[in-house]
């Protein structure tokens, strides 16, 4: 979707780059301000990559403003970059999850 | 007890490492092999930082005989202290192994209930915390030592 012209020619999917931008953006002042409370333990380890995670992230996404720039082959690095530490995310997250909740029931 | 008392084994003690002869229990048979003859207190609870309740399973070796501690005897480990004694020795405790770190579990004993089995609880759950977000280490040595305090209560 791209309008007439000018402003408002911008499609759809620089918006939800923009957007992804500020929010990552957030997300690492988030984990990097909240790394005081969390010094050690078995959340402070994870908590530490996750950090490392989210500031990778946070340069994958700032390249997406610029991938109409980059040879194809270097822009299927990078997704597929992204989408590899996404899912390393995701595993992290959901393992912290549950050795939280093993701690809080045992 | 004192923490730096120094533990010794009895000749029941020896003979119990030796033989088995008293069915002693796992846990107080670990800690029975870690008295060395001039460790402390202080240096037992720290070598059995792992361990549950190190402190009172050496009152519990004394009172039954299988160790000496300099200092003690077995009618101690009936000493009755009050709750704002334990609470104080408590948070002492938490300073003393958590640092600028205790600041959650200081508030948490302040605000535990004025009973035996409210303080257990804080405690276990001061344990939990410790370990999620300060040390796996510390919280195992938090929780050996409080439970010593509250064995006295």
């Amino acid at each position: 979707m791209s309008g007439a012209s000018g402003i408002y020619n911008i499609d759809i999917a620089q918006i939800f780059s923009f957007s992804a931008i500020l929010v990552m953006a957030y997300c690492l002042w988030l984990v990097v301000s909240l790394k005081a409370n969390v010094p050690g333990g078995i959340i402070g380890k994870r908590w530490n990559l996750l950090m490392g995670l989210v500031m990778v992230f946070t340069v994958g996404y700032l390249t997406t403003p610029f991938f109409s720039a980059l040879p194809e082959n270097v822009l299927r690095l990078i997704v597929g970059v992204i989408f590899l530490f996404g899912a390393l995310y995701v595993v992290l997250t959901v393992k912290l999850i549950y050795q939280v909740i093993q701690e809080l029931t045992e | 007890m004192k923490s730096t008392a120094v533990v010794r084994k009895t000749a029941k003690g020896e003979e119990e490492i030796q033989t088995r002869a008293h069915g002693l229990e796992r846990n107080l048979r670990y800690v029975l092999i870690l008295v060395d003859g001039t460790s402390n207190v202080e240096q037992l609870v720290a070598k059995g930082a792992g361990m549950n309740d190190v402190e009172g399973s050496l009152a519990r070796l004394a009172a039954d005989g299988y160790v000496d501690i300099e200092g003690f005897s077995p009618g101690d480990t009936g000493h009755v202290i009050d709750i704002g004694e334990a609470k104080a020795t408590l948070i002492g405790i938490a300073r003393e192994l958590l640092g600028s770190e205790a600041g959650k579990v200081i508030s948490k004993i302040e605000a535990a209930p004025d009973s035996r089995e409210g303080l257990q609880e804080v405690i276990s759950q001061c344990k939990k915390v410790v370990r999620l977000v300060i040390d796996e280490q510390k919280a195992e040595a938090l929780m050996a030592r409080c439970g010593a305090v509250l064995n006295s209560l």
